[in-house]
């Protein structure tokens, strides 16, 4: 099975995973990601380790101020898948 | 001890007079085990996943699904029921309730105790043999009367004290002792409140709040407490093991509240008719905000004697499980402390209230950077800010403030466990990485 590696897919399917009462239409892309979404240190780590497991990418702790917004979220996968 | 049984409509909270079985996870013929899920019931609260409490083969479901019935009518009737033993213990099982708190457990549930029959070493009864008692007692003998009335003025018959058959007068008693909130949104369209009417979880939070500002007379008592080691040391351990192995500051800050309650038990218990009654485990409640409004706060049963990567499972399964409105009995059983975590996205102090008949509540705030003195030097370190709520019924600012000091000095032997001994090459990497970070 391929891997998914269009950034967008990746992290819809994530969200939707760990919050799928979130709105993602009504997210706006350059806000605080979290804020828009409410989404705690418990939804963001396991948004990561969905991440992880549909993908094989392992997001550091320290990587996480580049998930701060839709926007830089999409550009940090884009450039790692 | 080998017999058939009925399963009953457990009582998932305190509050709760009735559910309805929205769907069955099991069919007539199927071997059941201690701890299965096997029926998902809608309560006001939430949708909860219903477990059962011993092996067992399904014989019969006496209520389809879509079906609203009240707590303790029988709802399956099993056979072959078996407990955790082999049959020859059984004449030694016949149960002694040691532990205090489950003894007033049985006693709050009203389950004779007599009738345990316990699992654990040496006949021990344990918290699950008394759920499984709750689970398939039978249900209390009404008069057709009596069935009548309780139906009319939303009486649950289970909740009456005793074992003897039930009148009309017995009903009559309950019913002139008030009506109770919830009958509200039933007696007509007069109600002010469209919200109430609108949400039964706000409705349940209302009477919740109220009946704990009302009775509680609270005080609170905060300190900020230094998380720069703990954060230090979670910090290696999670850059050494994949996303699914991390552990978060709340956990860690939930094993301490559990300890430290353990250390000073005057906070870790009930206020009962005039007097406090102290928990022989710490049952932490853990309070979810639900996305959209509302807040749900499952139970995490024994967390003092959970190790950190225990209670990370454990907090990340009912925090999932309560924003999904999918609780599990478990999930349900009475609390002894509550723990509010406003988290990293919330504002700095929480002063809450308590969730009667409980005696307090602890609140954390967002970890945030403060500038403060280090050492006679001023320094730049993460703290949070903890907050005591208590019930001054029942202990002072003393106690409180014990309570918060023992929180402080658990929180670094919580992840002693881990492995977070920072090495010369983890320093290096640490450097290398800032680096190639200020390049790109």
């Amino acid at each position: 099975m391929a891997v998914e590696r269009d950034p967008h897919r990746v992290l819809t399917q994530a969200i939707g995973r760990v919050a799928p009462d979130v709105d993602l239409d009504a997210i706006d892309a350059d806000r605080n990601l979290r804020e828009e979404a409410e989404l705690d240190s418990m939804d963001l780590l396991n948004i990561v380790t969905a991440i992880h497991e549909a993908t094989g990418l392992e997001i550091p702790e320290r990587d996480y101020p580049h998930l701060s917004t839709w926007s830089s979220f999409i550009d940090y996968l884009s450039a790692r898948l | 001890m080998v017999s058939a049984t009925d399963f009953a409509m457990p009582s998932l909270g305190a509050d709760m007079d009735d559910g309805v079985i929205v769907e069955w996870l099991i069919e007539p013929g199927d071997r059941v085990s201690r701890g299965q899920v096997v029926a998902v019931v809608e309560t006001d609260k939430s949708e909860i996943e219903v477990e059962i409490f011993q092996d067992a083969r399904v014989e019969e479901l006496l209520v389809p699904a879509g079906v609203r019935v009240a707590v303790g009518t029988p709802i399956a009737r099993l056979g072959g029921v078996v407990g955790a033993e082999s049959t020859t213990a059984a004449s030694q099982r016949q149960g002694s309730i040691t532990s205090p708190v489950l003894r007033r457990l049985a006693d709050r549930l009203d389950v004779d105790q007599a009738m345990l029959v316990g699992s654990g070493a040496g006949g021990r009864v344990r918290r699950d043999d008394l759920m499984a008692a709750v689970a398939t007692r039978p249900q209390r003998r009404l008069t057709p009367r009596a069935r009548r009335l309780a139906a009319e003025g939303g009486v649950d018959p289970s909740s009456l004290p005793g074992d003897s058959v039930i009148t009309g007068a017995d009903i009559e008693d309950v019913s002139a002792r008030g009506v109770e909130v919830r009958d509200r949104g039933s007696h007509g369209p007069a109600v002010s409140d469209p919200v109430a009417e609108t949400d039964p979880m706000r409705a349940r939070i209302a009477s919740l709040m109220e009946r704990s500002w009302a009775e509680i007379p609270h005080f609170h008592i905060s300190d900020r407490i230094d998380l720069t080691e703990m954060l230090d040391r979670l910090e290696v351990h999670n850059s050494r093991v994949g996303p699914a192995g991390r552990v978060l500051p709340a956990a860690v800050l939930l094993c301490a509240v559990a300890r430290a309650a353990r250390r000073v038990p005057a906070v870790n218990g009930w206020w009962i008719d005039g007097a406090f009654e102290a928990a022989a485990a710490v049952d932490l409640a853990v309070v979810v905000a639900r996305r959209g409004g509302g807040i749900i706060a499952p139970t995490i049963g024994s967390a003092d004697e959970l190790g950190i990567v225990e209670m990370m499972e454990q907090l990340n399964g009912v925090v999932g499980r309560a924003r999904a409105q999918r609780l599990r009995t478990t999930d349900t059983a009475p609390a002894s402390l509550t723990v509010t975590n406003l988290g990293d996205l919330g504002a700095e102090t929480v002063h809450g209230v308590i969730l009667a008949p409980q005696v307090a509540l602890v609140g954390f705030g967002a970890i945030r950077e403060h500038v403060v003195a280090v050492d006679g030097l001023i320094g730049v370190r993460p703290m949070v800010s903890a907050t005591i709520t208590g019930d001054h019924r029942s202990f002072d600012g003393l106690v409180a403030a014990r309570f918060l000091g023992q929180i402080a000095a658990e929180i670094v032997p919580v992840i002693a466990g881990l492995d977070t001994a920072r090495s010369v090459s983890d320093r290096i990497d640490d450097l290398g990485g800032d680096l190639v970070e200020e390049r790109r």
